[in-house]
């Protein structure tokens, strides 16, 4: 009967603990109550509880009765050795220890003899799968023996205690889960996250739901997802349609403005998805989207920014392009390409459009251009120039290009950007200008500074022999005459202050060795605030002109000194014809005579030009012209064409009149007379062989001479010209006497050297 | 000579027009002065102011048929010989050596002549 005390016993103790663990989910205490009741069960008054800790392979003393204190929950008891719980746990049986001191096999924990304990069996407690977690051990002070009925109830508390250990912790694993996927829900602030049941009523509202839509929590859970579509989507059915379609495919793309609870709008972008079960039958739905309206916006701006850049390019004069940095072809041209270069985009970009572009350069600039593209590969900024030429009208148009390199975010060069501007026309204004520039008589330059020349035009060279490289600096001073060169160094000193530059200087010309007077000139040229950029400079040979001044001051002298000495010669006329006359009327005569007589040899002598020279027989011929009447008893013989120097033609001119009145007054050519005139005159070489000598023989006959001793016959102011004056001034050698029928003079005088001296010679 | 004409002065002239010459001769004869010359090339005016031992004063034309009178200047300077020069010319065709030497613009006054040399002479 005791053993049918006992099972009862311990059907009780069953029982007891069934309804313990079904009211207690703490683990701790439901393991100190199944050793309570196994020890009470038993008898002797120690229990324990170990549990398995794998990383250190040593048992923990989770629970127990009858032990000192520090014993529970600190004791430990190594598992890697041979223990009797080391075999149970590693055998997964129960291991029975009736008499300890007598057991040689095994080994035991050292607080167990501190207990003095004896005997113990040692249950493992097995989870699923018999995977160990830890052994209900049952101890005895004293040796015992333990029977197949006390094993088996162990093994059904240990069972017992497997399922409970299990179920815990399973719930802690699926606790944990949710704690985590909570934690993720709601940390995930940028989604809406909106799950509704299948009656689109929303049951969750997670994540940044409240932050991005408006709704709380409280205030969205319970109302129709509706809430967030817009008006317009509500009217055209889109939430049913999209919940159709996740049905249907699972998801459903979900990308489109929502409405905020304020009536804002919120552009979303992401999917909802279909909850359904394993059966497959509808749960209801999850929204799971992001606010994309920021990137919208910008996106949006981006778009406008280049919209608005596509228009200034479409409405530039300039071709606007964009090549792809490796195979060099345009993604990107502009429409001033087709005004330029007279063909359409569409031709251009057909192809290789890098080819295209280099055929319609001419040949001779394709290279450099080539070569310029390939340095903005490399990174740099070039500006070049070059020519092409449209296929349609064969025109040339001269360009010049900006190039650029465009990189990306990571300074990576992906496209080559450029600018190309028509410069023909100035190109052809320049052109113009060179050529006017070059054309002109003058020598033309550049300078800066003081005198610095940076540039001078062909014409310098031609006439300095000076290259413009020999030239820039102050090498143009070379060709200055030395003696001129203080005085344009000078006149550079102030040129600014006066705003201009001016010197007259002479220049050597190279090809004659020959300096000539120049009056060089120079004007500043100003930027916009008035700062001297440059000077342009010309150089203009006056050589000629200040020669003709200077020649011009000689002969206004000349006029001066000759018209003064014709005043002395006037006066002294006057004085002696004064001396000479009887009364005024007879002055009268006589001077006016005489003043007519210089007035024709003046009038000769104006007639000429500097080298001409009046001949002997014009001024002979002048002077018989007035002899009204008496010309037709006038001999005259001899050569044409002797030149009289210009500073005798007065005074010989003033003697032969003297001559010429007295024969009409007193000797051959009287209205009374019946006498006759002979002029005959030779040319022949002079002593020294330098000047002919002209040779005057005027001999008056058939007058009728008056008495000797009587009053002179008039004539003594030309006996005292030609006696007096002409060898005086003239050189000349003269005779003169009054013959027994005439008056017979001869005047001898040097003159100049005539072209046909031999030829007049022998007349 | 100390009662301050040209009387008894011995007067080189050199003029190249003979009207003119002769005309300042008998202007200097007839205030008392003895007259040299006159002569009217440069070379024969040298030979005589090289042959004449006392010349108190002369009368020289500055442009003698193209030539300048002035070596026959420099001569008499050097000896000391008072000058008027007779010109056609602006006065500045005279170099300034001769700046203290009288001057007279053609048509020239006789009777300024005869006060230049009188002034000359006495200074």
């Amino acid at each position: 009967m005791a053993g049918q005390h006992e099972y009862a016993q311990r059907q009780r103790a069953l029982s007891d603990f069934g309804d313990f663990v079904l009211d207690h989910d703490d683990l701790d205490e439901i393991l100190s109550e199944v050793c309570r009741l196994v020890a009470e069960a038993f008898g002797t008054g120690l229990a324990t509880v170990f549990e398995v800790e794998r990383n250190t392979n040593t048992g923990l003393v989770r629970a127990g009765v009858g032990w000192s204190p520090g014993i529970v929950g600190q004791e430990r008891i190594d598992l890697a050795g041979r223990s009797s719980e080391a075999l149970a746990i590693e055998t997964t049986q129960p291991v029975i220890t009736n008499d300890l001191v007598n057991e040689g096999r095994l080994e035991f924990p050292q607080f167990l003899s501190d207990h003095r304990v004896i005997a113990l069996v040692n249950v493992p407690i097995l989870l699923m799968g018999r995977k160990p977690w830890g052994i209900l051990q049952v101890a005895a002070r004293e040796p015992r023996e333990f029977d197949q009925t006390e094993i088996a109830f162990l093994k059904t508390c240990a069972m017992m205690l497997g399922r409970v250990i299990g179920r815990a912790k399973a719930a802690a694993a699926f606790s944990e889960t949710d704690e985590r996927l909570r934690l993720i829900v709601n940390s995930a602030r940028t989604y809406v996250m909106v799950v509704s049941d299948a009656d689109d009523c929303i049951t969750d509202w997670l994540g940044g739901s409240e932050d991005i839509l408006g709704w709380s929590s409280s205030e969205a859970i319970g109302q129709s997802v509706d809430i967030i579509f817009t008006p317009e989507d509500l009217a055209a059915d889109v939430p049913l349609r999209e919940r159709f379609r996740a049905r249907e495919n699972g998801t459903a793309e979900n990308l489109r403005w929502h409405r905020r609870k304020d009536g804002s709008r919120v552009f979303l972008d992401g999917q909802t998805i279909a909850l359904k079960d394993r059966a497959g039958s509808l749960r209801g739905y999850i929204k799971i989207a992001q606010d994309v309206t920021e990137r919208l916006r910008a996106e949006s701006a981006l778009r406008e920014s280049e919209e608005r850049l596509r228009q200034f390019g479409e409405a530039s004069q300039d071709v606007l392009w964009m090549r792809d940095v490796e195979t060099l072809q345009w993604r990107y041209l502009t429409p001033a390409f087709e005004t330029i270069y007279g063909i359409s985009r569409d031709e251009a970009l057909s192809g290789d459009s890098f080819r295209n572009w280099i055929e319609l350069i001419v040949p001779e600039d394709r290279k450099h251009a080539v070569g310029s593209i390939k340095r903005v590969r490399n990174g740099e900024h070039v500006n070049f120039e070059y020519r092409i030429q449209r296929p349609a009208d064969g025109s040339i148009r001269w360009l010049r290009n900006t190039d650029f390199p465009i990189t990306d975010d990571a300074g990576e060069v992906t496209l080559i950007g450029g600018v190309g501007h028509d410069m023909t026309e100035l190109r052809e204004a320049e052109n113009r200008l060179k050529v006017l520039m070059e054309g002109i008589p003058q020598l033309v330059w550049r300078a800066v500074g003081e005198g610095d020349w940076t540039w001078s035009g062909p014409q310098w060279s031609e006439h300095t022999g000076l290259s413009p490289e020999e030239s820039t600096g102050l090498g143009w001073l070379d060709a200055f005459h030395p003696d001129d060169r203080d005085a344009a160094k000078r006149a550079w000193k102030e040129a600014a202050r006066k705003g201009q530059f001016e010197v007259e200087a002479r220049i050597c010309h190279a090809a004659s060795h020959e300096y000539r007077w120049f009056q060089t000139r120079a004007l500043p040229v100003r930027d916009d605030f008035g700062s001297v950029i440059e000077w342009l400079g010309t150089s203009t040979d006056i050589h000629e002109l200040r020669d003709m001044q200077e020649h011009q001051h000689v002969l206004v002298a000349e006029l001066q000194h000759r018209t003064r000495n014709l005043m002395g010669v006037v006066r002294s006329m006057s004085d002696k014809t004064a001396r000479a006359s009887t009364d005024l009327p007879d002055f009268r005569a006589r001077f006016r005579d005489r003043l007519e007589a210089l007035s024709r040899v003046q009038g000769l002598l104006s007639r000429l030009n500097e080298h001409d020279r009046v001949t002997f027989d014009e001024l002979i011929d002048a002077e018989l012209a007035v002899l009204d009447g008496a010309a037709d008893r006038v001999i005259r013989s001899g050569p044409n064409g002797v030149r009289l120097r210009s500073s005798t033609v007065q005074t010989l001119s003033l003697a032969l009149h003297e001559l010429a009145t007295n024969a009409v007054k007193y000797g051959a050519l009287g209205p009374l007379s019946e006498g006759r005139l002979r002029i005959t005159w030779s040319l022949e070489p002079g002593d020294t062989g330098d000047h002919p000598w002209l040779h005057i023989d005027w001999r008056e006959s058939g007058v009728v001479m008056p008495v000797a001793g009587s009053k002179p016959t008039g004539g003594g102011q030309g006996r005292e010209l030609i006696e007096r004056a002409l060898p005086y001034q003239l050189k000349a050698k003269t005779t003169f006497e009054l013959g027994p029928d005439g008056v017979h003079c001869t005047i001898s005088l040097p003159v100049s050297a005539s072209p046909g001296l031999g030829e007049l010679a022998n007349v | 000579m100390s009662d301050r004409t040209i009387r008894g002065c011995r007067v080189l002239v050199v003029e190249d027009e003979f009207m003119l010459a002769d005309e300042i001769q008998m202007e200097l004869e007839d205030a008392g002065a003895l007259v040299l010359g006159p002569v009217g090339a440069l070379s024969r005016a040298i030979a005589l102011i090289e042959e004449e031992q006392q010349i108190h004063g002369a009368v020289l034309d500055a442009n003698l048929g193209g030539e300048m009178v002035f070596p026959v200047a420099d001569l008499l300077m050097e000896r000391g010989v008072p000058i008027v020069f007779t010109t056609g010319y602006d006065a500045s065709i005279i170099p300034s050596r001769f700046s203290a030497m009288a001057r007279c613009e053609k048509p020239v006054n006789l009777r300024k002549i005869i006060q230049a040399l009188e002034q000359a002479l006495h200074d």
